[in-house]
């Protein structure tokens, strides 16, 4: 019985580091921008979309490491919610990393030599299957929805 | 973590085949309870304050949850009223606030108890359970806009998904009504107390290092918070005004149990 114990508080610990691990390990791969939408909003009424198909692909490589692990893209332009976050530009290193609870948050960051940091949160809908939808949001300083970046994925 | 317990129940399975006298019995069950978290009602009252007429209806506390459990008593022998249990239990909540864009602010609160083990006393249809063991919770913190989006990420403050782990000590009474020879229904109430820490966000705001550089916690005293928030001074706001877990709650429940052997 104590090695029953014993045994149990090691997998325990280990176990406890294990969840982030498992989304980690679940969201990584390459995945295919099959539509990049913008959606511009007015008093959180939805004024404008721009629509683009086949955007390029991004890889999530998982390294092992929480949180930096880097990643790989072709995408044809800088997606705007990483320009307004300042990740990616400049040529500026990309990492990503997902959370510990329930793994529907996509994070990319970067980090300028000096230490100043850039992040940037999507929110993974609809992500059970290969296809899922990663949503970025901006609201005006009334709290009203301003802006809506939609990045429609399919894992390879 | 619901693999060890799986693992645990197994092995006694185990172990109580080897034991002819001893006696394994499986219980499960729903369960209603308080997940009334005291510093998060003072959380809830501080941000209504602080958004003044622009809610439509206020942030209450986490009031009650529902949850379940399920988990094993196991007796060396069958003749003596003492028994060790393992058990599960879980309890979800959840708190919202209707705002005058449209829009909503939502927290969903599970609580559960990774692994808990305990001593069981039995007097006829009256039963006393003592259980210790760990506790975790997790708090989602979203906000749903008119379109029904939910969104984490960060373009409101406090969005994310924070977490805390505890000690959790609890004792449940309860009668027993059989049913058959084999299966029972057993209601009754219980109390648990949790050594909690804060609710933090770890994901967020990381730089490579693995260095927290912004605040990720959910503070008691939202009117200050985002006052030094907006003068870029967090670093000034008490980090021990935070959301905690720590607390003693309460739970009604019903549970079937059925004896394996």
């Amino acid at each position: 019985m104590k090695k029953l114990i014993i045994l149990t508080l090691i997998a325990l610990t280990t176990l406890s580091c294990m969840k982030e691990q498992k989304f980690r390990r679940k969201l990584s791969g390459v995945y295919e921008i099959q539509e990049y939408r913008q959606e511009f909003y007015n008093e959180g009424e939805l004024s404008n979309t721009i629509s683009i198909s086949d955007f390029g692909s991004i890889g999530l490589y998982d390294n092992d490491i929480n949180p930096y692990n880097s990643i790989s893209e072709n995408l044809d332009t800088l997606p705007n919610s990483w320009a307004q976050t300042g990740v990616g530009v400049n040529g500026l290193t990309v990492g990503w990393y997902t959370d510990e609870v329930n793994g529907e948050t996509l994070n990319f960051f970067s980090e300028k030599e000096s230490g100043e940091s850039f992040f940037m949160t999507f929110t993974i809908e609809n992500g059970r299957g290969k296809n899922a939808e990663w949503v970025y949001v901006e609201i005006n300083p009334s709290g009203k929805l301003k802006y809506k970046e939609i990045w429609k994925v399919r894992k390879q | 973590m619901k693999k060890i317990v799986s693992l645990f129940i197994l092995s006694l399975f185990a172990i109580g085949l080897q034991a002819q006298e001893s006696n394994l019995e499986a219980f499960g069950g729903a369960l209603i309870g308080s997940t009334n978290i005291g510093s998060f009602k003072d959380f809830a009252k501080s941000y209504n304050e602080y958004i003044g007429s622009s809610v439509e209806k206020e942030l209450p506390g986490l009031g009650f949850g529902v949850g379940y459990q399920y988990g094993l008593i196991y007796k060396i022998d069958r003749d003596v009223n003492l028994g060790f249990s393992l058990s599960y239990l879980t309890l979800y909540s959840r708190a919202a606030a209707d705002l005058d864009d449209g829009s909503k602010r939502i927290f969903r609160h599970k609580y559960y108890t990774p692994l808990n083990g305990g001593v069981f006393f039995r007097s006829n249809y009256l039963e006393l359970h003592l259980r210790l063991g760990f506790s975790q919770a997790e708090l989602e913190s979203v906000s749903e806009y008119p379109d029904g989006f939910q969104s984490y990420g960060k373009e409101r403050t406090l969005n994310g998904v924070y977490k805390t782990f505890g000690l959790f000590a609890g004792a449940d009474a309860s009668f027993r009504v059989p049913i058959t020879k084999k299966l029972s229904v057993r209601a009754g109430g219980a109390f648990y107390g949790v050594s909690g820490s804060d609710y933090n966000d770890p994901n967020w705001y990381r730089d490579v290092d693995l260095n927290g550089i912004y605040t990720d916690y959910l503070p008691v005293a939202y009117g200050e918070y985002m006052e030094l928030a907006a003068q870029n001074n967090l670093t000034l706001y008490d980090t021990e005004n935070v959301v905690k877990l720590k607390g003693i709650y309460y739970y009604a429940f019903i549970n079937l149990s059925y004896i394996i052997y």
